[in-house]
């Protein structure tokens, strides 16, 4: 795993992705940090996380698609499945690899505190609860970008395909489709079931504690686990194509 | 065949494991989210803890043994106001499962007020407002003052007060301001107390009796005439039940009141100088506000620990007589420092020096018991007095929040009234402080920040791309 890690890491900064990545992540963040809190003359992040985050659904998938894609496109995955390593191994060496560029990203934006110390006084353990929220929103985003690029081997559909549905993720809370109002009789319980299923996948909702500086177990486990979930569904569509 | 076979049993193993998987992740969410309904799951890390219960509400809801149903009135939209509210009052229902929270949206069932007319106060009634119900009684929580414009929450403060009349033993408790003698409307403490749910009564005192419970409370704010001797012979004898009474007084009203000052000192030992104290060291610049020092005494204790200071505009000082009537105890709450001088309004308004002005520690405020024995009922009474030499430290400067006035004035409703009579929650700071930045480094930052940085990062990632491409 570790000589996985270190070639996507390496690859991320050898091609132009990863400064492209905290090139338009940075921009972002800082137009976000200097509007929101300079601007305003606030050492409250609140908005800033909630907007920051928004950035995700743009970056992750260029972060993301191109680890199995490219590989798939150019047959240099035949290698890595020959190769004497798990196939969880190589999953989870490159979704590290990916996490790592993101973190730095993050990291590199906590210079932002020490700005606002220098003319405020900022709560630093409520700014620290709102980036653990980036962080964990940020690795589940990257694992459902490694999910549909194991999938294709179409850059450009994985990234599409990713955009998509962390969009619909970020979004399908403030839709409002009440599916259960529009679903009567013998099919009202699958109209209550897919409000539950939109309500249970909604991001936004889960995203909200961290960037109020509550530290919430909840929300917290939803990342984890969804994360977890979908580096097993990419392991396991690896290893089918092993096994094939 | 074989191959075929194997594929198949492996295709069954892979389904099985993901569908497992899948409902496994579901489940355990599920099962955390329900958790989380009845106990806490979160780590409330803000500065003020705004988000968590108090101890005070905690003890309150562990009293609570009706079923009380809170209904939150929205319009069906989001706020930031409105997730905040939902956030307290789930930590309500997860401290205590006789509490339930039910959202109202006052779109699609227009007619959901109707049945609590009588106690909405319309004037009052913003969206995020509730009402607390236990079938047989019910109390309206305005909303309006939930968040304060100075960055202060008290949606805790005024849930909790207003819990407090669903527990038997603390109910809805009042406080009374005087009228008929010119008497200044204490607008701001009016508000801090009805936030805490004291009901806010007024009192003709010429026309109307004193109150008979001894847990009773009687403010008399800045009173521009004088008290009848029938009004004094009333106080006297309220106070002798064991009443408590506050004064506050104006020092810019240059009537002297006779008949009241002259009470407070026979009976008392509590003397109104003619004076304007000020204490030049612990003025703020650019204010007649000045901060006070403390005494010694109860009321002060609470906030002589906190970070908070107390202010006064310009005060009138008291003195204590050396001959204090038997069975009276008086003591200083709060006073100037040893370097304040005085002057008079005359004075003050000619801008010249008082003659024989004194230097020194000034008396501004003065907490006094009495004990009086009634033998036909064979029990002693304690009326208490409090004195304040300016009525704007309990009304204007009540609500300041980087003051601590009003910590002041519910401590010395809480020593007056007892303090198992009230439920005091104090106000939450709200996240977030204000930065001091120039233009200059504004613009600093924005071309640091959004120009450069990105720049540079976009500029590396060419300069490989261009090596890696010409190599």
């Amino acid at each position: 795993m570790k000589a996985i890690f270190r070639r996507e890491f390496k690859a991320y900064f050898r091609s132009p992705i990863g400064f492209i990545f905290l090139a338009a992540f940075f921009f972002y963040a800082s137009l976000m940090f200097v509007f929101i809190n300079l601007n305003s003359q606030t050492t409250l992040m609140k908005y800033f996380f909630s907007n920051i985050s928004l950035i995700f659904i743009f970056v992750i998938p260029i972060l993301t698609m191109r680890t199995f894609a490219e590989e798939k496109k150019s047959k240099t995955d035949q290698l890595l499945l020959t190769a004497p390593v798990k196939i969880s191994g190589i999953v989870l060496g490159k979704f590290f690899a990916a996490v790592c560029v993101l973190l730095i990203a993050v990291v590199a934006t906590m210079f932002y505190i020490l700005v606002l110390n220098s003319y405020g006084e900022p709560v630093f353990s409520e700014i620290f609860i709102g980036y653990l929220g980036l962080f964990l929103m940020g690795t589940f985003f990257i694992s459902i970008g490694l999910f549909l690029s194991s999938l294709t081997q179409s850059q450009v559909i994985a990234a599409v395909s990713t955009l998509a549905i962390i969009f619909f993720l970020w979004f399908s809370s403030s839709l409002n489709f009440q599916f259960s109002n529009m679903m009567d009789g013998a099919f009202h319980w699958l109209g209550v079931t897919l409000d539950w299923l939109i309500e249970f996948l909604a991001i936004n909702n889960r995203f909200t504690d961290f960037t109020l500086g509550v530290l919430n177990f909840v929300p917290v486990f939803y990342f984890v686990s969804l994360t977890a979930l979908f580096l097993l569904l990419t392991v396991r569509v690896i290893e089918k194509r092993r096994w094939k | 065949m074989k191959k075929n076979k194997k594929a198949f049993r492996y295709s069954m193993n892979s389904s099985v494991i993901i569908v497992g998987a899948i409902i496994i992740t579901l489940l355990l969410n599920a099962i955390l989210v329900t958790l989380n309904d009845r106990f806490s799951l979160e780590i409330d890390f803000t500065e003020d803890g705004i988000y968590e219960l108090t101890d005070t509400s905690k003890e309150l809801l562990g009293k609570i043994e009706d079923d009380i149903k809170v209904l939150m009135f929205t319009d069906g939209t989001e706020s930031e106001q409105i997730s905040m509210i939902r956030n307290v009052l789930s930590k309500y229902t997860q401290q205590n499962s006789k509490i339930t929270v039910e959202e109202v949206d006052l779109v699609k069932d227009p007619s959901a007020l109707a049945g609590y007319q009588d106690i909405i106060e319309t004037d009052k009634f913003t969206l995020g407002s509730l009402v607390l119900s236990n079938g047989v009684k019910s109390e309206f929580v305005s909303s309006a003052n939930f968040i304060t414009t100075d960055g202060q929450s008290n949606i805790e403060r005024s849930v909790t007060s207003k819990l407090a009349n669903f527990v038997d033993g603390m109910s809805l408790s009042a406080i009374t301001f005087t009228t008929g003698h010119g008497e200044t409307k204490a607008s701001s403490a009016e508000t801090v107390l009805e936030t805490d749910a004291y009901q806010v009564e007024s009192l003709d005192t010429l026309t109307q009796d004193f109150p008979a419970d001894k847990n009773s409370m009687i403010i008399v704010n800045a009173p521009q005439n004088d008290f009848s001797a029938e009004e004094i012979e009333k106080l006297d004898q309220y106070l002798d039940r064991g009443g408590n009474v506050m004064i506050n007084f104006d020092p810019q009203i240059m009537q002297r009141l006779e008949r009241l000052e002259s009470y407070l000192e026979s009976d008392w030992g509590i003397i109104r100088n003619n004076n304007i104290v000020l204490d030049q060291n612990r003025m703020l610049s650019g204010s007649q506000i000045s901060l006070v020092e403390f005494g010694d005494h109860e009321i002060i204790d609470p906030v002589s620990d906190g970070q908070k200071e107390v202010a006064t505009a310009l005060s009138n000082s008291f003195e204590i007589s050396g001959e204090l009537p038997s069975s009276v105890t008086v003591d200083v709450v709060l006073k100037s420092s040893p370097e304040a001088t005085e002057t008079d309004v005359a004075s003050l308004a000619s801008g010249s020096s008082k003659a024989d002005a004194k230097t020194g520690e000034f008396n501004l405020m003065l907490a006094a018991t009495r004990e009086n024995y009634l033998m036909q009922e064979n029990e002693t009474y304690t009326g208490r007095l409090v004195v304040c030499g300016s009525e704007a430290m309990f009304d204007a400067l009540t609500l300041e929040a980087r003051f601590a006035n009003e910590d002041v004035l519910l401590n010395t409703v809480n020593w007056m009234k007892g303090s198992d009579s009230g439920i005091t929650v104090r106000s939450k700071l709200m996240p977030g402080g204000s930065l001091t930045i120039t233009q200059g480094h504004f613009w600093t930052w924005f071309v640091i920040l959004i120009v450069i940085i990105p720049l540079g990062l976009l500029a590396s990632g060419l300069v490989i791309w261009l090596r890696r491409r010409y190599k």
